[in-house]
């Protein structure tokens, strides 16, 4: 080896380096002063580079930050609900008075009959969406649908389902729905990007597998609908 | 392989993050505060993250950029004639040659953020061409030059044989 392509390897990133000419450049370094040189020079610059000492703790204050900016951001989600629904209710409320106001006879059903619409409207919309997939359009369990946050394919190991997920300010549900035996469904706890962990369970009926996960610190019974007490 | 959660992020990358972070900023504080920003940005964005083999350039790149965007309005405005920088004309020696991390750092911090990040990723070991151009948008035969000019100016700033390292001035632009 010449100590021109010597030079040129020297110059090459320790990662693209093939081992045949590693092994070159080892053997040229052995026997020409010039080129150890350089070599002991990127050598000492390297060992220089990385003698960094890292802060005992550092680790720590990460996960810490971690925690916290999860922690921000659910309270964030939950507070787009809150709000949500104080705007909901600001608008009954309103509606509500100007129904006072403007007619004679009370309606007091009306908004609650107005709340109801949406819940049977988000219903409707999931339900139609699952037949588009092939899919029976009810869920094997009463959902309260005013939890509704969203429907669409959503991951699951390597696999894209239907999921439909229910949110609430304590966690959330996710109905994954798909054809029994399609993939091979998870055992024991399981988490996700956020490193929110679920529990779940699966429910077969009519060769459909419900697979219903629910963050751990909620139960299912969170997002049913309960049965209104009698008046 | 799926998306790694932010912890095993934290677990596999911060201390080399940390390491680059002091290596770029001069400064364990504000390494401190990189490192922190860039898992902070890395949990709002883990969705983009879709090769989890490629975590390491991914939040490296993040990183610097949040270092130059801190950096912004800190330009420095040198200019050394590309002749300026050269070879160690003697020949050191070739075992138990030490480079003071200090004097390192203080070489790295006379080199501007152009010249220094490809310096820093090239003796990173892990980085190839490749990722070194991905990280600063630019095209592989740049990096190079630029990797080339860089490693000449250290070698010979950080040479204790070399009559002029002390004189030695940094290499900036294209």
């Amino acid at each position: 080896m010449t100590c021109n392509l010597s030079q040129l390897l020297l110059a090459v990133p320790p990662g693209e380096l093939a081992p045949d000419d590693r092994a070159a450049l080892d053997a040229h370094t052995r026997s020409c002063p010039t080129c150890a040189s350089l070599a002991a020079t990127d050598a000492a610059i390297r060992k220089a580079m990385i003698a960094v000492p890292v802060p005992s703790g550092l680790r720590d204050r990460l996960y810490a930050q971690a925690d916290s900016a999860r922690a921000a951001a659910w309270k964030r989600r939950a507070g787009w609900v809150a709000a949500g629904l104080a705007a909901c209710l600001a608008l009954g409320t309103g509606f509500g008075a100007w129904s006072y106001f403007a007619r004679p006879e009370l309606d007091a059903d009306r908004t609650t009959q107005w709340l109801e619409n949406e819940r049977m409207a988000r219903q409707q919309a999931v339900g139609e969406w699952l037949t588009a997939q092939g899919l029976p359009p009810d869920l094997p369990e009463p959902f309260e649908f005013g939890y509704h946050d969203f429907h669409g394919t959503g991951p699951l190991g390597s696999a894209e389902l239907p999921c439909v997920v229910f949110r609430h300010d304590r966690g959330q549900c996710r109905v994954y729905v798909l054809h029994s035996g399609a993939v091979r469904l998870p055992t024991g706890r399981w988490g996700d990007v956020t490193g929110s962990e679920f529990t779940h369970r699966t429910i077969e009926r009519n060769g459909v597998t419900y697979l219903i996960a629910v963050s751990t610190g909620t139960t299912l019974e969170t997002f049913l609908r309960r049965t209104p007490a009698a008046i | 392989m799926g998306t790694p959660s932010v912890r095993d992020l934290i677990d596999s990358h911060y201390e080399s993050l940390f390491r680059y972070a002091v290596r770029l900023s001069g400064s364990a504080a504000d390494a401190e505060d990189l490192t922190q920003e860039t898992f902070g940005k890395a949990l709002t964005r883990l969705p983009q993250l879709r090769d989890a083999d490629r975590a390491k350039p991914w939040l490296f790149r993040i990183l610097r950029n949040e270092y130059l965007h801190r950096k912004r309005d800190d330009r420095r405005a040198r200019v050394v004639p590309l002749d300026a920088v050269g070879e160690p004309t003697a020949t050191l020696p070739a075992d138990g040659f030490e480079i003071d991390p200090q004097e390192l750092q203080a070489a790295l911090a006379e080199l501007d953020e152009t010249f220094r990040t490809p310096l820093i990723l090239f003796y990173f070991e892990d980085f190839i061409y490749r990722d070194i151009a991905d990280q600063m948008e630019l095209p592989i035969g740049t990096v190079m030059s630029r990797l080339a000019r860089a490693k000449a100016y250290l070698r010979v700033k950080l040479s204790p044989l070399h009559p002029t390292a002390n004189s030695q001035r940094p290499p900036e632009g294209e």
